[in-house]
């Protein structure tokens, strides 16, 4: 069956697919009736759960996807109701980087307001949830006294101090207008984060336009890689926004292959993209492209294999993706230090998480065989 | 007589757009707003600096009805608009 065969059937469960690619070319068919109203509702659910209300209503309004009266209000709805909140949350990223900018504290935009802007045809296509930004290991305890001055709080406690600014993927701040900002140090927690090299990262910033300011995004290569490990890695079901925007820089743009993947092989992370891209062009059935053909015959080797049960494993958990860290960190000495960070956690944590010793240390070893035995 | 000030969007203000409308947050405003109907092709119109007469005229223009009501109908959406900055004069 061709990836871009007709909908045969009008479950939701494949028309969300088909909403999720509506406008990109080889992008399947949508319904050319309207669904009953109960199909309507599921779809309708989905397409909020995975953050597509915009691209549902647009698929209405463009008449690519039959629609009721009353199902084409909803939608319009929804959509609004999307882009109200991104402005909100863009205004308190503006808010956010003119502290950081200061401070001097070196940060990118990441992943909503950055692909959004620069990698869709209009911004009004991507909806967002929160704020995410990056900061330069070396600045993010100031970034977070930075935000906490500003009266934002941590919504998790750090599993020790300093540990964060060493291993940790960030933290989530909830800033006093009750917007979630993802103060990040890496893309993801886990092995996948410890191998990125963050100072590249860094190096060569996308400038995106938001009102009249201009922050600095990653560059789009980097943008790409991030939108993968979201995808690949973000939650054991990928949310169909994360795959749009992984088909959406790779159809929209000359993306440079060979720049991608030798970025990615440095951070031994040319499975994840492989990943993300199969999964893409799986769930929103795209037609091939050299991008799929790449990603279909692509083989991970031993580290990235056993790094991926960690984030797609039924058992997947922050413990098990700790854990499996430690086959990322580098030196005896790092290791040594980073199984003793995670061991001996500070009270305030051991609090939310394990509530004792005893059982944070049975839990690190049930992690362990998690990342070696699962398949 | 003066020339009339030209009007324009302030740049600061963030907006979208789709078939709801433009839905915008003004630099000074707490809350998102929505321009719906002729209130969104005000605001395109806004895009570049222009005066309060030829935006008149050319809204006019384009519906093909008298500037007089075009006139009486953005007077109030224009007034709200600058009262929360989203739309300001171009040597504000």
């Amino acid at each position: 069956v061709s990836p871009a065969a007709r909908l045969e059937t009008a479950r939701p469960e494949d028309v969300i697919g088909a909403v999720a690619a509506h406008g990109l070319p080889g992008a399947p068919p949508l319904p050319a009736e309207a669904l009953p109203d109960g199909a309507w509702r599921t779809l309708f659910d989905l397409a909020t759960r995975d953050r597509l209300t915009p691209l549902l209503a647009r698929a209405v309004a463009d008449g690519a996807m039959a629609a009721t009266a009353r199902q084409e209000g909803q939608a319009t709805a929804a959509h609004e109701q999307a882009m109200r909140l991104c402005l909100l949350l863009e205004r308190s990223l503006l808010a956010t980087s003119a502290g950081f900018e200061d401070s001097g504290i070196m940060y990118r935009v990441l992943k909503g307001p950055a692909v959004a802007h620069l990698d869709y045809p209009d911004p009004a296509l991507r909806a967002f949830g929160d704020v995410d930004v990056l900061v330069a290991s070396s600045a993010y305890e100031d970034a977070m006294a930075q935000l906490r001055a500003g009266g934002a709080e941590r919504r998790f406690s750090e599993v020790r101090p300093g540990f964060d600014r060493r291993w940790g993927k960030g933290a989530c701040v909830v800033a006093a207008d009750g917007t979630q900002i993802d103060v990040h140090r890496t893309f993801v927690a886990g092995p996948f984060g410890l191998t990125i090299d963050l100072d590249e990262l860094l190096l060569m910033p996308e400038w995106v336009e938001i009102g009249d300011e201009v922050l600095p995004a990653l560059d789009r290569e980097s943008r790409f890689i991030h939108a993968c490990f979201h995808a690949a890695l973000g939650d054991r079901v990928p949310r169909l926004v994360a795959l749009r925007d992984v088909a959406q820089i790779i159809l929209s743009h000359d993306l440079d292959r060979d720049v991608v993947m030798a970025r990615a092989r440095r951070w031994r992370a040319d499975a994840v993209i492989a990943r993300a891209v199969r999964l893409a062009w799986a769930r929103l059935r795209l037609a091939e492209h050299e991008w799929s053909r790449w990603a279909a015959t692509h083989t991970a080797d031993r580290f990235q294999t056993r790094a991926l049960r960690a984030y797609t494993s039924e058992s997947r958990s922050y413990a098990t993706q700790a854990v499996a860290g430690l086959s990322a960190v580098r030196t005896v000495p790092e290791k040594v230090a980073y199984v003793h960070a995670l061991l001996a956690a500070e009270p305030g944590h051991l609090a939310n998480r394990d509530r004792s010793y005893g059982r944070r240390i049975r839990r690190a070893a049930r992690a362990f065989g998690a990342t070696r035995s699962e398949s | 007589v003066p020339a009339p000030v030209p009007l324009c969007r302030a740049p600061a203000t963030l907006w979208r757009e789709g078939r709801f409308g433009v839905v915008l947050l003004a630099p000074g405003g707490s809350e998102p707003q929505t321009l719906t109907g002729t209130g969104r092709d005000l605001w395109h119109a806004l895009a570049r600096p222009v005066s309060r007469p030829d935006l008149v005229a050319g809204l006019a223009e384009a519906f093909g009805v008298n500037p007089d009501q075009v006139d009486a109908d953005i007077s109030p959406v224009l007034a709200e608009l600058q009262r929360i900055g989203a739309v300001v004069q171009e040597d504000a």
